[in-house]
């Protein structure tokens, strides 16, 4: 399994992971165009660091909604994975609860886009 | 008889004779034209206003059933958004100055986010996914302002500067309310095509 480090795509002296754009910026620098289709990788984890107070819903899009597109839920669902490296209860239930919200309009938009089920 | 008397005539009068056949017939043929020209136009018109008579129910469905009842919750929902988030900048400036452990501080951040996270599903449930299931196009757009939304109330708090983050949130709410409604008003632009 190839894990991947998003400390670096929060903003500067940031403790959340916001916006589309940078998102987007994010699945750009990390090559995930690459990854979706690279069969010697089946597995990737992505790692939200510790005092992480936030993973809004536009920077997951903006990361993995074209990982979506491609690959659809399921092989989404087997290749792409969240560890949040916070002991605090709290706050890993409130990011897992983001982490939700941002799959949840994924598959929205891609049941508006593709009229699948 | 006739036949000495067409015998009998000049090509003038045979013109006349042949004009008196033909004009009837003209006018004949442009009555029919006209009938027919103007029998399409008339289905063509009954047409059109079927198609803005169907739109116009439209319209008033979606009006009625769709966003009549959300205005209020919107603007609650607004108005809120506002109170919460100028009372929770002042409480993180206060826990700042009293110098509260950054794990401890973050984690007040982090419930603080995911307050906000709480409302905006409600309104995701309540408002947008209604319309989301008959004008996705429209719910994406509605969606899009609720994230926008979020990045603003989230990097707001993550912001150690309490008042020029009250003043910026308060100067881009209205815009993103503005944006949101302009996206739910879509489906009642009228058409000028029809």
């Amino acid at each position: 399994m190839k894990s991947i480090d998003l400390t670096k795509f929060r903003g500067p002296s940031s403790t959340q992971f916001t916006g589309r754009p940078q998102g987007q910026q994010a699945r750009s620098e990390l090559n995930i165009d690459t990854l979706d289709v690279d069969e010697t990788t089946p597995q990737v984890e992505f790692l939200i660091p510790e005092s992480t107070t936030s993973f809004n819903p536009s920077f997951y899009l903006g990361l993995l909604f074209d990982s979506y597109l491609k690959l659809g839920l399921d092989k989404f669902k087997e290749k792409y994975s969240f560890k949040i490296q916070t002991s605090d209860l709290t706050i890993k239930r409130i990011i897992n609860k983001n982490l939700e919200d941002g799959e949840r309009n994924a598959i929205n938009s891609l049941l508006n886009k593709t009229g699948l089920n | 008889m006739s036949y000495f008397y067409i015998q009998g005539s000049t090509s003038k009068d045979l013109l006349d004779i042949l004009l008196g056949i033909v004009s009837p017939m003209v006018l004949i043929i442009l009555f029919g034209f006209e009938r027919y020209y103007s029998s399409q136009q008339k289905r063509k018109d009954i047409k059109l206003l079927d198609i803005k008579n169907q739109k116009d129910v439209e319209r008033t469905w979606y009006l009625e059933v769709l966003v009549r009842p959300i205005i209020g919750i919107l603007s609650s929902f607004y108005r809120n958004t506002s109170d919460a988030f100028e009372e929770q900048v002042v409480e993180l400036e206060l826990l700042r100055k009293k110098g509260t452990p950054v794990n401890n501080y973050n984690a007040e951040i982090a419930i603080m986010c995911g307050k906000f996270a709480g409302e905006k599903r409600k309104i995701e449930l309540e408002v947008i996914a209604p319309i989301n299931a008959l004008y996705p196009i429209v719910g994406e757009e509605l969606t899009e302002c609720l994230h926008e939304l979020e990045d603003l109330y989230t990097t707001g708090l993550d912001s150690k500067n309490s008042q020029l983050a009250i003043d910026q949130f308060k100067n881009s709410l209205p815009t993103n309310k503005t944006i949101l409604l302009r996206h739910l008003y879509t489906p009642l632009k009228v058409d000028k095509a029809t």
